[in-house]
């Protein structure tokens, strides 16, 4: 309980500090269900939000409004009713904030304590710094000071849009317009919270910067906002962390994450996504559709995605990469493993505008139990974009004979100087394999987490280390009962 | 979703009822309800869009002017004879002797022809003998909107069956010539194809026409090859360069049956090549290969499906494409592994050379996996000419367009490597390789 108690601590003094969010007029927790006009202006008072803001989520909802949900990936839904939605929802315990530690909702720190996760035992071990996005609002953020000491801005979306509306007007929406697809354009009418990372001239982020994301209230929906501006010459790494509890009803998640490098600088993104994928029976579990670009904007700069997908009921995810500047870099590792009903379409998209840009593509999907895993991926260059270079590799683990996988990539090339290489494979665990750590005394399932764990080993050795751990973890626990 | 719009205009229901007394087969009632079903649905759905996603790397859009031109008529009786007998030599291989069916502006030029008359071969050509395609003409479950207007326009066809146990001595060659005449014209022709039992047979089938008229030919064939027969199938497409060339084949594999299919794309403004296939019975094969040559405004596209529906069954994909000045090219490739198809055995690989700047290369190797015992790969590149190769073959004395032409034809010799066929194809190799050789000769020099 020492880690609770520190927990709270935290949580009290961070929140003591926190200007927006907890305050307000509105006596409600939740705007009412559905969305229309009002409950867009009701956010953003809300969030206490500018003018500019207001009108550009309404301009949002106009455009969103005259679009079509998008059908091509190969997953099953039921039709989603926008109007039984929850677009809005602060934690009940925060509304005041807490005062002294009984104050603190006991539900809040059990969520805590049940993921394992301390925000002080974080500090300590690896050193971050920690945005916790608990159903729409930040509770809590740590090791501002530190980061401010290097410049670096480190705050919610909605304090950004007060201290910082130069940068947020200048680089909201610039990666990712709002017209970009369905999700996109809903979630600029709607998102409630996210993360604004600012990395000046020649900064080396001190730590690792972290979010979590939690979704706790059913029936609402998660629309988080996450802007990464890196500017010339320097670097950060972002890890974004998902857990939640379980529900039963579906729930709606449709984040959008713009991020931008200048000349020289890089970003690396590293997401592990276990949001509750539904029971075995396919009931239940997140309906995830995100939207994540980056642009690398400068010369020599770097957009790095790494993925960890183990959980949600449909995954509709493609993180890209604008590589504009010359020389630029583009990668994305990615796991994707569906298990029981899960459905995962998820890939990326290389565009390469600049000279001698490169990007590489590794995509590992293992699939179990009932469920379906798409690759889609794009690699794109332009006539203008000389001496490109890409690698993809999409390998596919089939365990079961009910599951699916699928690999359905693009290749649009438009200058001969390009290399552009795309392999695929699809195999299952063999008997061998399997026979060989059997014989070593190690039981089926275990067995099964050593193969997998070997399979994705090109992507999980670009995960940070604190990370790295979660996930060899989860890839097990998400492939239980799926052999034998 | 669909190109309506450009049926809009009302020449295009016009022509069809203006066409229809002339169409062969217009005295048989059953043969008129079908084009009539076929031509109302056609024109309810209209021409797929970009944004269909089987259509997404050729636009349809310029067709309509094909509908609606008022000029459809083309005279059979007085085509220019010496331009015929031009183009038929050209297209014809007198080295691989055999029968010859020979159709001039989409219809049978009995003339030219020498139809198979062996034992154990039946032969039929749907303006003579329209009862014979009832069968092959009926609705599918799934019309596609082109099908359904070669189903309504259908000029002429042939069909082939071979019974049990038959094996056909020689290739037959099937030649479609478009003439001069054809500017402006859609000439849809329809072919059958269907092998019994044990049988064997080989078709050659090559499209050629002048360079100059605008026309449009829209072929949709249908093969069946059942329990261990083999067939051997090879497409030579030389069109003019302004034609527009549309196949279809569908077929349908019975157990242990084997179907080597050969798709050779050198011509054509706007082409279009869709094989689907079906591997209906265990231990089934398939090999398809193809090579795609584009320039100047030349957009190939290559589209294949493969359905392992069931288990034990193997297919290799082999696919090559030289995209030179203004060339375009799609290779849209799937390979569907449904869920009790264990054991199934897939390949597919799809390279691309871009000679030029002003070429693009377009690929979508899809792999759709349902069954975990499986082994299925695909791989698909694009990129230039090796600087150190071509440096290698200067260095030895080679001009820089004779190294250019040694490399391209060294990639390209790929699709003819460890073919499971017999001589003929050495002799269709050679006589490929030659039109390749012109080809890119006059594309390195200019």
């Amino acid at each position: 309980m020492v880690a609770t108690e520190e927990a709270r601590q935290t949580v009290k003094e961070v929140s003591g500090e926190y200007k927006y969010g907890f305050v307000t007029e509105i006596d409600t927790e939740k705007a009412p269900k559905g969305l229309n006009e009002d409950v867009i202006r009701f956010i953003s008072a809300k969030k206490k939000e500018p003018e500019w803001l207001l009108d550009w989520r309404l301009k949002a909802y106009d455009k969103w409004l005259t679009m079509e949900e998008p059908k091509w990936a190969m997953v099953n839904y039921p039709e989603i009713d926008f109007q039984d939605i929850y677009f809005y929802a602060a934690p009940k315990s925060s509304e005041d904030g807490p005062k002294s530690l009984d104050e603190v909702d006991p539900e809040l720190l059990r969520v805590y304590e049940k993921l394992g996760i301390s925000l002080k035992e974080q500090e300590v071990l690896a050193g971050v710094a920690v945005d916790i996005v608990f159903d729409s609002v930040s509770v809590a953020t740590t090791f501002r000071k530190k980061l401010k000491e290097a410049g670096i801005i480190f705050c919610s979306i909605s304090e950004a849009a007060h201290d910082y509306p130069e940068l947020m007007r200048k680089y909201l929406g610039s990666v990712v317009p709002v017209m970009d697809n369905y999700y996109s354009a809903l979630n600029s009418a709607v998102f409630t919270d996210g993360t604004f990372v600012y990395i000046p001239k020649g900064v080396r982020c001190p730590m690792e910067l972290s979010t979590y994301f939690r979704i706790n209230e059913a029936n609402t929906g998660q629309f988080e906002r996450t802007i990464i501006i890196a500017d010339e010459g320097s670097y950060v790494s972002y890890l974004e962390g998902c857990t939640a509890p379980q529900r039963d009803e579906n729930q709606l998640h449709a984040a959008v994450v713009e991020l931008v490098t200048h000349d020289d600088a890089e970003i690396k993104y590293s997401t592990v996504q276990n949001w509750y994928p539904g029971d075995k029976d396919g009931k239940g579990g997140i309906y995830n559709f995100v939207t994540k670009r980056g642009a690398c904007r400068g010369k020599n700069s770097k957009i790095s995605w790494t993925q960890v997908e183990t959980g949600s009921a449909i995954t509709w995810k493609y993180p890209s990469c604008l590589l504009i500047g010359d020389n630029s870099v583009g990668e994305f590792y990615s796991v994707a493993i569906t298990n029981n009903h899960q459905q995962a379409d998820t890939g990326t998209k290389m565009i390469h505008i600049g000279n001698n840009t490169s990007s590489t593509i590794i995509s590992k999907g293992i699939s179990a139990g009932k469920s379906e895993a798409t690759y889609r991926g794009l690699v794109k260059v332009m006539a203008g974009a000389e001496n490109a270079r890409n690698f993809t590799q999409c390998d596919s683990l089939l365990i079961g004979a009910q599951c699916g996988a699928h690999t359905v990539p693009y290749i649009e090339i438009k200058n001969p100087t390009a290399q552009v290489e795309h392999e695929a494979t699809t195999s299952k665990i063999s008997d061998e394999q399997l026979f060989y750590c059997l014989q070593r005394g190690l039981d089926v399932e275990d067995s099964v987490t050593l193969i997998v764990n070997g399979f994705c080993k090109d992507v999980m050795k670009h995960l940070p280390m604190e990370f790295a751990v979660e996930a060899q973890k989860l890839l097990g626990i998400s492939l239980e009962g799926s052999v034998g | 979703m669909t190109l309506k719009r450009y049926l809009d205009t009302p020449e295009v229901g016009k022509n069809f009822e203006k066409r229809k007394a002339g169409f062969a087969g217009a005295d048989q009632g059953w043969l008129s309800d079908i084009r009539a079903r076929a031509m109302d649905k056609f024109m309810a759905a209209g021409l797929p869009g970009p944004k269909v996603e089987e259509w997404k790397y050729t636009n349809l859009g310029f067709l309509a002017r094909f509908l609606a031109n008022e000029n459809f008529e083309i005279s059979k009786t007085d085509p220019d004879t010496t331009e015929i007998k031009m183009l038929f030599d050209r297209a014809y291989m007198g080295n691989i002797a055999g029968s010859v069916v020979v159709f001039v502006n989409g219809h049978f030029n009995p003339a030219l022809s020498s139809c198979p008359d062996e034992d154990g071969v039946k032969f039929s050509i749907f303006s003579e003998n329209p009862e014979a395609f009832r069968q092959s003409l009926a609705e599918p479950k799934q019309a596609t909107s082109l099908n359904n207007l070669n189903r309504a326009m259908v000029t002429d066809g042939y069909y082939l069956e071979i019974s049990a146990q038959t094996t056909m001595p020689q290739p037959i060659q099937i030649i479609h010539l478009a003439t001069s005449g054809s500017d402006g014209r859609s000439l849809h022709t329809r072919g059958k194809i269907s092998l019994a039992a044990g049988a064997k047979a080989k078709v050659i089938e090559s499209f050629m026409g002048p360079d100059g008229p605008q026309y449009w030919t829209h072929m949709i064939s249908d093969v069946d090859v059942a329990e261990k027969a083999e067939f051997c199938y090879f497409q030579f497409q030389l069109q003019g360069k302004q034609a527009i060339h549309m196949t279809e084949m569908h077929s349908t594999l019975l157990e242990k049956a084997k179907f080597n299919h050969m798709n050779l794309q050198l011509g054509a403004e706007v082409s279009r090549s869709e094989i689907m296939n079906s591997l209906s019975g265990e231990y089934a094969e398939i090999d398809l290969r193809g090579a795609y040559f584009g320039r100047v405004k030349q957009s190939q596209d290559i589209f294949t499906r493969i359905n392992h529906d069931r288990p034990h069954c193997q297919s290799n994909q082999l696919f090559r494409g030289v995209l030179d000045a203004g060339g375009k090219s799609a290779f849209q490739g799937k390979v569907i592994v449904a869920r009790h198809a264990q054991k199934t055995n897939a390949d597919q690989s799809n390279k691309n050379l871009l000679l030029s700047r002003k070429a693009e290369a377009n690929a979508k190797p899809e792999l759709l996996i349902y069954a975990d015992d499986v082994k299925c790969t695909h791989g698909a590149t694009v990129g230039e000419l090796d600087a150190d190769q071509l440096f290698y073959l200067r260095s030895r004395g080679l001009d820089e367009a004779a190294a250019k032409e040694l490399l391209v034809e060294a990639f390209v010799a790929e699709v003819f490597s460890n073919m499971q066929s017999g001589g003929d194809m050495e002799i269709l190799q050679q006589r490929f390789t030659e039109k390749t050789r012109g080809w890119l000769s006059q594309e390195v020099s200019s």
